[in-house]
């Protein structure tokens, strides 16, 4: 059971096919009965004709129109993921970690921001856009043979590149696509029988073309070379599959929305349930999708939340706890993934490298105070100073600040992502992808739209109880295992997704106006005062003794754990506090910046890919690249599109996730 | 919907409370929420953080020297578009760019308590600032909150008898509108204002405490859903129209007028909405003025009424 599933479907028997697929077909049945018993009943005890008719109609072209949506778009989830799965033998292959539904959302943004394009809005457009996205973590990653932690990676990857370019788009269009929020959280309404059986037109060519695959796919759990020899075309197979898996994914999303959960969720549960043979497995996880969207659908309408906004969430807060049992009982465990990044020999010494960083530094502040609308020369800063020029004394009280902030927040994110890829042994974990800063996000958000008029102390104390409430969470479900890179991974991810849900529906819950939560949403320095430097600053420099201090704990940590525990090490505590303080690093950073993407993921790498692998060297070459990046972003953000602004957290996912998935082909390529 | 008290209840009350003072009531003082404790008497040159803002400020002739997304403007609410030809662009109105607003020396910024109440710290370093919310207290409505935010507004700017003109201006508006309703014996029917969204069948639906709700009264109409909300709209689906026998339906076109009103309500549910079917519902171009000053509310109502007096008799 502990080993990636598919890979052994000869110790299996395959018998318990129907045991299992009549129990979850009779539950289906039974809540989708229960969605309609209601109208059903009224149309029965309809007292005269006007009403029977009116309960006619309500029965049949509005409650079981819903409820087959309902069915039709979680089936389709469920056979999207069942489809990855197989193509790249990865349990953890789902429309939503591979960014296919990001793709896909973009999609039908473009669709309501390009005029142009709306003839071909609808799935045809998602289809394309979900495609790209698949493609790209596909590549990135390494192909077909990637394991799973790094396809993992790479698609989580791919997800915050492609939400970032939605917020964004988001921001600078808020009127335009005011509600589309709404329709983020799942929305599942059908006004009429009609429109469904317009885009069940679409489920036709994918529903078709899957019989065909099935052969192919279920060679394909042998291994490519025993696929080879009994006749299977290797590579046109897998094509095919991930171009099915994407128009069911599209389908999907066009009629109900980016809930793309179910299709991680549902494949896995009917593994475990001992179901391996891909036929099987395909309809049982249409049938496990199918129920699982129409039972938080049926919730969602049930409590009367807002139109069709929280099915997403009640998927995810169904689905996360499913997964995280999953993850405790070791059924999502695969073979050991060994993936170090591109490591390289040392271009210089610290002793080079750090000043010229520092100068570096110095030089990009100054520039980043000069430049803007306005060109400030240094002479200028000097009759400021001595308070002859009012002008430039303001302007500089305006890009002072955030560059002071940027300068800090970057260190501190890229601080906290060194010690969390060193204590997880994760080379590609940040704080990011483990979830943490958007547990810090979240509480930060719920304050900040709770009580507009919050002060600084209580903003600091939300993101540390969210950032580390998180952390606490994700290494109790861990204990046991000791921390393993993927389950953790896997926690994280998990974690992640089940706050973005709950982040979406809080933003739509408090305001019709989601602009303010979203920008915020994406990190950034925009509007930051010195009180603010001033704030973030004690965390920084609490925190740079603690790290001088576990730099050398952490380097025997990386030889292994028993040769560390052999060395005299506390392993245990060493985690614990390293994984402490890399928590609160992260999560004083959001206080302030927000969920500012990428920083505490990217520069550790940079740091190594320059050749420092000893923390001591490692930390602060990383820190002082995390602040040149952010304070980059912060830059460019507030003078590429003057007087718009983009936020700098869009600007450092832009730069950072392209050259993070360029990374991780790279460091590919080398260990092969 | 349901007796259970939801999230939206819970976020509501938390800010309610949070605000405190500051939603008592609608009277002018109370619509301010931060404000520089030094403004000055008769402020020249006024930066506006929202499209409502600048357009209260051209309608008591003091247009702002910078507002937000001035590009905007004309096809979001496009009343006196053409008052504000000279004005700076100072970015977009989430995040407008300080040093654009401290470049044009302004003597006041004007700004909304929910896009910029952490940034009050921050303006106020560059011009005194006021920031203004427009939740109004029941039974008065955002349209009340309208008139006193253009009064207010007036006062800053010193034109206070510009805005008592003005606002005499829109309310004899008003009162022409509600006369021609009241002559085609359209007066006390119910209104449904609907803004149209990306969903399928899925609109907001203006409450009883938005702009058009304000309208509504004034025209002499009844108005539906009576229930009040937090920022004057709720999501609404086609279905929730079908038991509105005798409502005359506004639909707030969010595309351009490319796309018919047919095209919009084909579906099976719309089909049987009783206003459609008696040709009751009206499609009003793209505009947000339930979201702006009285004069566009002063627009609201002359499209309202024109629709309304196109659809056919009672019967």
């Amino acid at each position: 059971m502990t080993v990636l599933a598919a890979e052994r479907p000869t110790l299996v028997r395959p018998i318990p096919r129907l045991r299992i697929g009549l129990p979850i077909a009779a539950f289906v049945a039974l809540v989708a009965l229960a969605r309609l018993w209601p109208t059903w009943h009224a149309l029965t005890t309809a007292p005269g004709p006007v009403e029977a008719e009116a309960a006619r109609f309500l029965l049949w072209e509005l409650r079981l129109p819903r409820v087959l949506a309902g069915l039709a778009a979680g089936a389709a989830f469920g056979m999207a993921g069942a489809l990855f799965q197989a193509v790249t033998r990865n349990p953890l292959a789902a429309p939503d970690l591979l960014g296919v539904t990001a793709g896909a959302q973009v999609g039908v943004l473009i669709g309501l921001t390009v005029p142009a394009l709306a003839g071909f809005a609808g799935p045809p457009l998602l289809f394309v856009c979900g495609l790209g996205a698949a493609s790209l973590a596909l590549l990135a990653a390494g192909g077909w043979r990637a394991p799973p932690l790094r396809l993992l990676l790479a698609g989580g990857a791919c997800a915050l590149l492609l939400s970032a370019v939605l917020t964004v788009m988001l921001a600078l269009f808020e009127q335009d696509i005011a509600g589309l929020a709404l329709w983020s959280g799942g929305a599942l309404y059908q006004p009429g029988a009609d429109g469904l059986v317009e885009a069940a037109c679409w489920l036709l060519p994918p529903l078709v073309a899957l019989p065909f695959l099935v052969r192919g796919l279920d060679a394909l759990a042998l291994g490519d070379d025993a696929a080879t020899g009994i006749g299977v075309a290797v590579l046109p197979v897998r094509f095919a599959g991930v171009i099915t898996a994407t128009a069911l994914t599209a389908f999907a999303v066009a009629l109900a929305g980016p809930i793309g959960f179910v299709g991680l969720i549902a494949p896995n549960l009917v593994r475990a349930a001992g179901i391996r043979r891909l036929t099987a497995l395909i309809v049982l996880s249409a049938l496990v999708g199918g129920g699982l969207l129409l039972a938080a659908d049926g919730v969602v309408a049930g409590l009367g939340f807002s139109a069709g906004l929280s099915t997403a969430v009640a998927t995810a807060l169904v689905g996360t706890p499913l997964l995280l049992i999953l993850v405790v009982r070791g059924q999502l465990l695969s073979p050991p993934d060994r993936t170090e990044a591109a490591a390289s020999t040392r271009v210089a010494s610290l002793a080079v490298v750090a000043p010229a960083l520092g100068l570096a530094l110095a030089a990009l502040s100054a520039f980043g105070l000069a430049w803007g609308e306005t060109w400030l020369a240094p002479a200028r800063w000097v009759t400021a100073f001595a308070g002859g020029d009012n002008e430039a004394a303001l302007i500089l009280s305006i890009r002072g600040p955030r560059i002071a902030v940027a300068a800090i927040a970057g260190m501190m994110l890229a601080a906290s992502g060194v010690v969390l890829q060193s204590v997880v042994r994760n080379a590609l974990a940040g704080p990011e992808l483990l979830g943490v800063t958007q547990g810090a996000a979240l509480a930060t958000l719920v304050g900040l739209l709770t009580w507009p008029l919050i002060g600084r102390p209580e903003t600091f104390a939300l993101a540390l109880v969210g950032g580390l409430a998180t952390l606490g969470l994700i290494l109790l479900i861990n204990r046991r295992r000791r921390f393993a890179p993927l389950p953790v991974a896997l926690t994280g991810l998990a974690f992640s997704g089940l706050f973005a849900a709950l982040t979406y529906a809080v933003i739509v819950e408090t305001s019709a106006q989601p602009a303010r939560a979203l920008i915020w949403l994406v990190g950034g320095t925009y509007g930051r005062a010195w009180p603010d430097a001033v704030a973030l600053l004690p965390w920084l420099l609490v925190s740079l003794p603690a790290l001088a201090l576990l730099s050398r704990p952490l380097d025997l940590l990386t030889l292994g754990e028993d040769a560390a525990a052999g060395l005299g090490l506390n392993v245990a505590l060493l985690r614990a506090l390293g994984l402490g303080l890399a928590a609160m690093l992260a999560s004083a950073a959001v206080a302030i910046v927000g969920p500012l993407a990428f920083v505490g993921l990217l520069t550790p790498h940079l740091a190594r890919l320059v050749g420092f692998h000893a923390h001591g060297d490692r930390l602060p070459v990383a820190m002082l690249l995390g602040a040149l990046l952010t304070i980059g972003a912060d830059i460019l953000g507030r003078v590429a599109l003057a007087p718009k602004e983009i936020p700098a957290g869009a600007l450092t996912a832009l730069i950072g996730a392209p050259y993070f998935l360029w990374l991780m082909s790279r460091g590919r390529r080398g260990t092969q | 919907m349901t007796g259970l008290p939801n999230r939206r209840h819970c976020l509501a009350w938390g800010l309610a409370s949070a605000a405190g003072l500051g939603l008592r009531a609608a009277s002018a003082s109370d619509l301010v929420v931060r404000r520089s404790a030094n403004l000055p008497t008769a402020a020249r040159r006024v930066v506006a953080l929202e499209f409502l803002l600048a357009e209260m400020l051209v309608a008591v002739g003091r247009p702002p020297v910078g507002m937000s997304d001035p590009a905007l403007y004309p096809g979001w609410i496009n009343v006196q578009t053409e008052r504000l030809a000279n004005v700076a662009d100072v970015g977009t109105r989430q995040q407008p760019s300080l040093e654009a607003i401290a470049r044009l020396k302004p003597d006041l910024i004007l700004g909304l308590t929910y896009r910029h109440a952490p940034l009050f710290d921050v303006f106020e370093s560059i011009a005194p600032t006021v920031l203004l919310d427009f939740a109004p207290e029941p039974p008065r409505t955002r349209l009340d909150s309208a008139f006193a935010l253009q009064r207010m507004i007036g006062e800053f700017v010193g034109r206070d008898a510009e805005a008592v003109r003005a606002e005499a201006e829109v309310s004899a508006g008003f009162d022409r509108d509600a006369a021609r309703l009241a002559a085609a014996g359209r007066s006390n029917r119910r209104l449904v204002v609907l803004q149209e969204l990306a969903g399928l069948d899925t609109y907001w639906v203006f409450t009883g405490d938005s702009l058009s709700a304000g309208l509504a009264s004034r025209l002499g109409l009844r108005f539906w859903p009576s229930e009040r909300s937090r920022e004057g709209v709720r999501p609404l689906t086609s279905e929730e129209l079908l038991g509105l026998d005798d409502a005359d339906v506004m639909l707030v076109s969010m595309t351009g007028p490319n796309v018919s009103l047919d095209a919009k309500t084909r579906s099976a549910a719309w089909q049987r909405v009783p206003a459609l079917r008696s040709g009751r519902v009206g499609l009003i171009e793209r505009n947000i003025w339930n979201f702006g000053g009285p004069a566009s509310a002063l627009r609201l109502s002359n499209r309202i009424t024109n629709l309304m007096l196109r659809a056919p008799a009672a019967g």
